[in-house]
């Protein structure tokens, strides 16, 4: 009996997923002790806010992971995608087209690195490094190096709330649900799965792997847009180094969410807890007054842990 | 001190439940060139990973030079004086030719630097003796040819002076200078006293170069005889032995209709213009050796090879493939060879694997229908006899013969009108084998057309209404069931190879 409840918990943990759902749960249960104020609702909410702009554009992060590829340009998507978006409000004024250029700038910049990918064969790594600088660049160049004033539709995506309920986390809540079913239950969804866990057995078996591909960098570069716009409304400005080294951590979400970089492997839910997991920390650390320097060295050790126990889980493999 | 080199006694190796060697003697003496041939399967890699250290034999001994050796690695061997040259090429295509030679090694001194003056110098000597003096050691491996880097792997071999020198097909990729070459640095080697096996698939290489030759047949040594005194038809003979493992069941069948048309297919420059039919309820047995040209054929029909001319056509109609996606919308649908890095999808459950190619037809403005998805799985598991525990478990937990079985129900959910398989039957134990057998029989009944492209002369003679042989990228000839023989098969496959050997192509379609 009691081997038999080791073997189920072990089944359950042998998900990547179910670690982090239980760092969640650790770090959760210390802060309420560390800290009276950790539980109120504002607090709380305030940490889902901080993880749903990461987590949103690691939703598109994951789906180019899992298809066995790689985004690195995702932060300055994000930037060029704000300034954009910012630039049109300020020029025409209206809301509609503002969005639509956010949007816009980042399927943009997806469905170039896609096709640098699946085209022109260029390695996804070097083609999205190549892509980080030149979108980036271009939005300097855009704005001159000068932040952008944005208000309207932008503020209330980014700091609105519903109640209590910050707008931006529950869009996440509905984009996870959303591409959780993308993801699971339709036909494209699970040709990405399929690609990236062999690609040449879904050639073979008759799955279009370039137009997938293509089409999970352009959902990517299109959520890295909702992303800067959700970012820039937050701070009601739209700076050209509006999301500098964000690459890093929304990888990390997907890494720690349990998607393995080799393809294959990975779930929507997954990403979520993973940017909780980042979020919560942050919060930790102003919550306890150390320093913030000291969080940058945690993120960095929890991404190496949960990707190490796993490694050790799983083996040797050459 | 005899001069018994290597005596092998009684081995046998086991994998899991599938016997690969029964009981093999084989003594090699000094000065020794020994040719080693038989079919694909017949054991000669196992029992030659077996004498190298790479794999420890489930019974029987082995001695070295007089001392018993019990090998635990391919470093165990190698300390004693056995190479073994295998036919995968294992260099570093971004190091030097001299870095290569001494790989790992670099002949350095204390510290740890490379001495390179040391191993060029060296490499420059080597290099000449595999005939390729005229090559800078400094160059980058990865520049070099194919089958110049397969005589980098030789150099290799000999700097370490190995008194046993084990040789996997060295000559696939040499060009027939570079191959008399190597022939002379075998007898220069002989000479001095060093031992060799040669595995190969040319008889005529193993007749005019080896003293004796050893045939292997379902891992047992069949012949062995003085090169001297036999000839191409004797051991012919004895790699195939007469006792048919399967029945052919397929006279029955009436020819039907042409379903699948070839003109012309052509590739980048391998396959020669190719021409073919299939009929409605037909078996094709595709043979050849390997390079022969079956695969590249299979791929380029199948639109995963780019082609550079020919014209398809299904049961009538003219089709356009240039992708993958194309064929299998047109109705082909092919089961690679290579299992394991083309066919399944590892991480994925048995149901999702089967399921894959057919999410299109199920799907319902684009979602997938897990029921319906399920409950298709589930029947075709049911009818290929598929054993395992769950659907839902992973593929990989499932015997080969099971894997493959649950590709055909992939396959047959993809509801194609040409089936192409190759090696369908490829590391998969008797029984599922049989089991395989019934299947394409099954379908061809159904009126699919097929083809199966196999090495394994046994498995065409079971299975094929007609045989295509292909030798050197081309159509070596065709056989109807009643001119179908394991000799006249083998006949025509060799015979590209005889005309030109060491290119692996025929030169005559060049144009």
């Amino acid at each position: 009996m009691g081997g038999r409840v080791t073997r189920s918990l072990a089944q359950v943990f042998s998900h990547r997923e179910a670690s982090i759902a239980l760092m969640i749960l650790i770090l959760f249960v210390a802060l309420s002790f560390a800290n009276e104020y950790f539980l109120s609702s504002r607090n709380l909410l305030n940490v889902g806010r901080q993880a749903s702009v990461v987590a949103i554009v690691a939703l598109g992060q994951a789906l180019v992971i899992i298809s066995r590829g790689l985004d690195l340009s995702v932060g300055s998507t994000l930037g060029l995608s704000a300034v954009s978006s910012a630039y049109v409000a300020s020029v025409t004024g209206s809301q509609e087209l503002a969005l639509a250029a956010g949007l816009g700038a980042g399927l943009v910049v997806g469905v170039l690195n896609g096709l640098m990918v699946t085209r022109i064969n260029i390695n996804p790594f070097i083609a999205t490094l190549g892509m980080l600088s030149v979108a980036r660049g271009v939005a300097l160049l855009m704005t001159g190096g000068i932040p952008i004033p944005y208000t309207g539709w932008a503020q209330w995506l980014g700091a609105g709330r519903i109640g209590d309920v910050p707008f931006s986390l529950i869009l996440l809540i509905v984009l996870v649900v959303v591409f959780h079913i993308f993801a699971t239950r339709t036909r494209i969804g699970r040709n990405v799965y399929a690609i990236g866990d062999n690609p040449k057995a879904a050639r073979l078996a008759g799955i279009n792997i370039e137009g997938t591909r293509l089409l999970v960098y352009a959902l990517c570069g299109m959520l890295a847009g909702l992303g800067g716009i959700i970012l820039a409304g937050n701070l009601a400005s739209a700076s050209p180094d509006l999301g500098r080294g964000y690459e890093l951590d929304v990888i990390a979400a997907v890494i720690l969410g349990g998607a393995a970089l080799s393809g294959g492997r990975g779930t929507m839910y997954g990403v979520l807890l993973g940017a909780l997991l980042m979020a919560l920390l942050s919060n930790a650390f102003v919550l306890l007054g150390i320093s913030s320097h000291w969080q940058v060295v945690a993120k960095g050790l929890v991404i190496i842990l949960a990707v190490g126990i796993d490694g050790l889980r799983r083996g040797r493999e050459d | 001190m005899s001069d018994l080199l290597l005596e092998l006694r009684a081995i046998e190796k086991s994998f899991g439940s599938v016997h690969v060697l029964h009981g093999v003697d084989l003594d090699v003496r000094r000065g020794e060139v020994i040719g080693l041939i038989g079919e694909n399967g017949a054991g000669k890699s196992t029992l030659m990973n077996i004498v190298a250290g790479t794999l420890a034999p489930s019974a029987g001994t082995m001695a070295f030079e007089g001392r018993p050796a019990q090998l635990r690695s391919v470093r165990d061997g190698r300390a004693i004086g056995i190479s073994f040259v295998h036919q995968e090429l294992s260099t570093v295509g971004a190091l030097s030719i001299a870095e290569n030679i001494f790989l790992g090694d670099y002949r350095a001194g204390p510290g740890g630097f490379v001495n390179y003056k040391a191993i060029r110098t060296e490499a420059a000597q080597v290099l000449e003796r595999v005939g390729l003096g005229h090559i800078d050691p400094r160059t980058e491996l990865g520049r070099l040819r194919t089958g110049e880097q397969q005589l980098i792997e030789i150099a290799k071999a000999i700097v370490e002076k190995p008194r046993l020198l084990i040789l996997d097909e060295p000559t696939s990729s040499l060009t027939p200078f570079e191959a008399e070459r190597l022939f002379a640095l075998m007898k220069e080697l002989s000479d001095q006293g060093t031992g060799l096996i040669l595995i190969t698939h040319r008889l005529e290489e193993a007749l005019a170069n080896c003293s004796r030759i050893v045939v292997l047949r379902d891992g047992r040594l069949i012949s062995d005889r003085a090169s001297a005194t036999t000839g191409r038809e004797q051991l012919i003979h004895d790699m195939v032995g007469k006792e048919a493992t399967f029945t052919y069941r397929g006279g029955e069948r009436g020819p039907g209709e042409v379903r699948l048309k070839v003109e012309g297919l052509k590739d980048k420059g391998f396959l020669a213009p190719i021409d073919l039919e299939v009929r409605a309820g037909e078996v094709v047995g595709l043979f050849g050796l390997v390079g022969a040209g079956r695969t590249e054929f299979l791929e380029t029909l199948y639109g995963a090879r780019p082609r550079t001319a020919g014209s398809v056509t299904l049961d009538g109609a003219p089709v356009a493939i240039s992708e993958v996606t194309d064929a299998v919308k047109a109705g082909l649908f092919m089961l690679p060879e290579g299992r394991k890095s083309r066919g399944i999808l590892p991480t994925h459950s048995v149901e999702r694997n089967i399921s894959i190619s057919h999410l299109g037809q199920l799907a319902r403005h684009g979602f997938v229908p897990g029921g319906a998805e399920r409950e298709a799985a589930a029947r075709r598991a049911e009818t290929l006899n598929i054993k395992m525990g769950s659907i839902r478990q992973p593929i990989t937990s499932l015997s080969g013969g099971n894997q493959q079985k649950a590709l055909f129900g992939r396959a047959l959910l993809a509801d194609p009108r040409i089936l192409l398989l190759d090696e369908p039957t490829h590391g998969v134990d008797v029984g599922a084998k049989s089991e395989i057998y019934d299947i394409i029989h099954g379908l061809a009944d159904q009126g699919l057309g097929i083809i199966v492209a196999s090495s394994e002369l046994p498995e065409i003679m079971a299975l094929a209404d007609r045989c295509v042989v292909f030798a050197g990228g081309r159509i070596a000839g065709i056989l109807s069931r009643d001119q179908m023989s394991d000799d006249a098969i083998l006949e025509l496959a060799f015979s590209l190879e005889a005309d030109a050997p060491g290119t692996g192509k025929a030169p005559a379609y060049a144009r």
